[in-house]
């Protein structure tokens, strides 16, 4: 699995200014980070008498976002390839009034979404203070590639092109059919108006210069969509957080914005143009709104209009143009002063642009 | 100023960074190197367009009367919008449409919004009409 954190880490990011002030300061340090030190605490904390060896540790996401890490555990004659997802620490973070999904919670998510059916990797271990790693857990390492532009490009995944958008359809209907009394408590409650003023005091507190989120954020608040229910929705279920091989959809990844809400934001969200990589193809730069919806109704039975589906593009939209200017925050703080911030600054046209277009016709 | 200009100065580094640098690299810093040399470019195109903007912005100050100083006058329209103290006419929406066209040039003109947009609403050529 190859993948790199750029617009990804930006999720985990934003997750983090939209609060990690209800999350615990206890952990005062960095955990240890030597990969060393790393790979004899997780062979302790995955096999008991440490038989057996860690090998090939290294680190996958760069930056101040949550770390991940691949390993190769060897046991016996078998070989095993894992993940740690863990937790950096608790320097130089945002306090606001919302609360994000915590690691453990991320975690029992994944196991209760894998436990219907849903295409995840499997949690192996879930850290203890006594393992002396941080915060964050252990899962298995699947098959597959993740960067967009090798999945969009690459003749080898051409097959799985094809079958990818139903394929996201029906695990995107299986998510939403999760039941909600199986979810993990610490879930946020991202459903109703709540959505709207988050995102205004994100734009407020984000030195909102921007005419036309601010346009856009109006028109969502003032033409919700009638009919809401609330289900498990990931929130990031788009291109780049999707494992896939020559057969299609094998696992979907990064649950960290997680939350109960309107489920037709993740189809919005799957097909916004930000997320198509310069494509033509609506879903996700590699499939047709048909092959998605088909998808969907054989797992949910259910049809989501086409107008809220474009609903909720827009909504991706201010959302993404909100992550640029929280990232240009976050570089000009010092918070993460690196280049990828800043440059993400600039993404914002690309945000406008799209509202602008997704508008129009819809304004008067 | 004489001698070379900022953007043939700006090219040139970009040029050297990805024939002779971005070889030695791989994986993250191959990838870092990317974006670096993409935002040269995004300094290029504004030294390039940026008079465009700042000619768009001051024929809209004019149109609504505001003496934006040196305050950005995109700031002010979007607090306008959110006290609903404005009204969103053909006018307005014209200078957004426009306004996010030139800024989309200048970050990212391979933008697939862009080329769409340059379909619906015209060029930027005719945009400051």
């Amino acid at each position: 699995m190859r993948k790199f954190r750029s617009s990804i880490g930006v999720a985990r990011a934003v997750s983090r200014a939209l609060g990690a002030g209800l999350m615990s300061a206890t952990n005062e340090l960095p955990p240890a980070s030597d990969p060393a030190v790393m790979a004899d605490r997780l062979l302790a904390a995955l096999v008991p008498g440490s038989s057996g060896a860690v090998r090939a540790l290294r680190r996958l996401s760069g930056g101040a976002n949550m770390e991940t890490w691949a390993f190769d555990l060897e046991h016996g004659s078998a070989t095993v390839p894992l993940i740690l997802r863990r937790q950096p620490g608790v320097i130089g973070r945002n306090t606001t009034d919302w609360n994000e999904l915590g690691i453990a919670d991320e975690a029992a998510l994944l196991s209760a979404a894998g436990a219907t059916g849903v295409p995840v990797p499997t949690v192996r271990h879930l850290l203890t203070a006594g393992d002396e790693l941080g915060e964050g857990y252990v899962m298995s390492r699947e098959r597959g590639e993740a960067l967009p532009q090798r999945l969009l490009s690459d003749a080898r995944f051409a097959a799985a092109r094809d079958k990818l958008a139903w394929q996201c359809g029906h695990a995107l209907g299986q998510i939403h059919k999760v039941p909600v009394d199986t979810l993990p408590a610490g879930l946020p409650d991202h459903s109703g108006p709540v959505l709207f003023e988050h995102a205004q005091s994100l734009l407020d507190t984000h030195d909102n210069g921007s005419p036309v989120l601010q346009l856009g954020l109006d028109w969502l608040r003032d033409n919700r969509p009638g009919s809401q229910s609330k289900a498990l929705v990931h929130g990031d279920f788009r291109n780049g957080n999707l494992l896939v091989d020559e057969g299609g959809l094998v696992a979907v990844l990064d649950w960290e914005l997680a939350h109960l809400g309107d489920p037709v934001r993740d189809l919005g969200y799957l097909s916004a143009n930000v997320w198509r990589f310069g494509a033509d193809a609506p879903v996700g730069g590699f499939g047709q709104y048909d092959d998605l919806l088909a998808g969907y109704e054989a797992a949910t039975g259910q049809r989501p209009a086409m107008d809220e589906i474009i609903y909720w593009q827009a909504y991706a939209a201010l959302f993404w143009g909100t992550v640029c200017l929280i990232m240009l925050e976050k570089y000009r703080s010092g918070e993460d002063a690196s280049l990828e911030r800043a440059a993400v600054g600039r993404r914002l046209s690309e945000a406008e642009i799209d509202l602008l277009l997704l508008l129009e016709g819809n304004l008067r | 100023m004489s001698g070379t200009e900022s953007g043939e100065l700006l090219a040139a580094v970009r040029a050297f960074l990805k024939s002779e640098v971005l070889g030695e690299l791989d994986g993250f810093k191959a990838y870092q190197l990317r974006v670096a040399t993409n935002a040269l470019g995004i300094v290029e195109r504004e030294l390039a367009l940026g008079d465009a903007v700042v000619a768009l912005d001051s024929e809209m100050a004019a149109i609504l009367q505001i003496d934006n100083g040196a305050e950005s006058l995109p700031r002010i329209i979007a607090q306008r919008l959110k006290a609903r103290s404005i009204e969103l006419d053909e006018r307005l929406l014209s200078y957004l449409r426009h306004r996010a066209q030139l800024a989309l040039a200048i970050d990212n003109p391979r933008y697939s919004g862009l080329q769409q947009s340059l379909q619906r609403w015209g060029d930027l050529a005719s945009m400051a009409d």
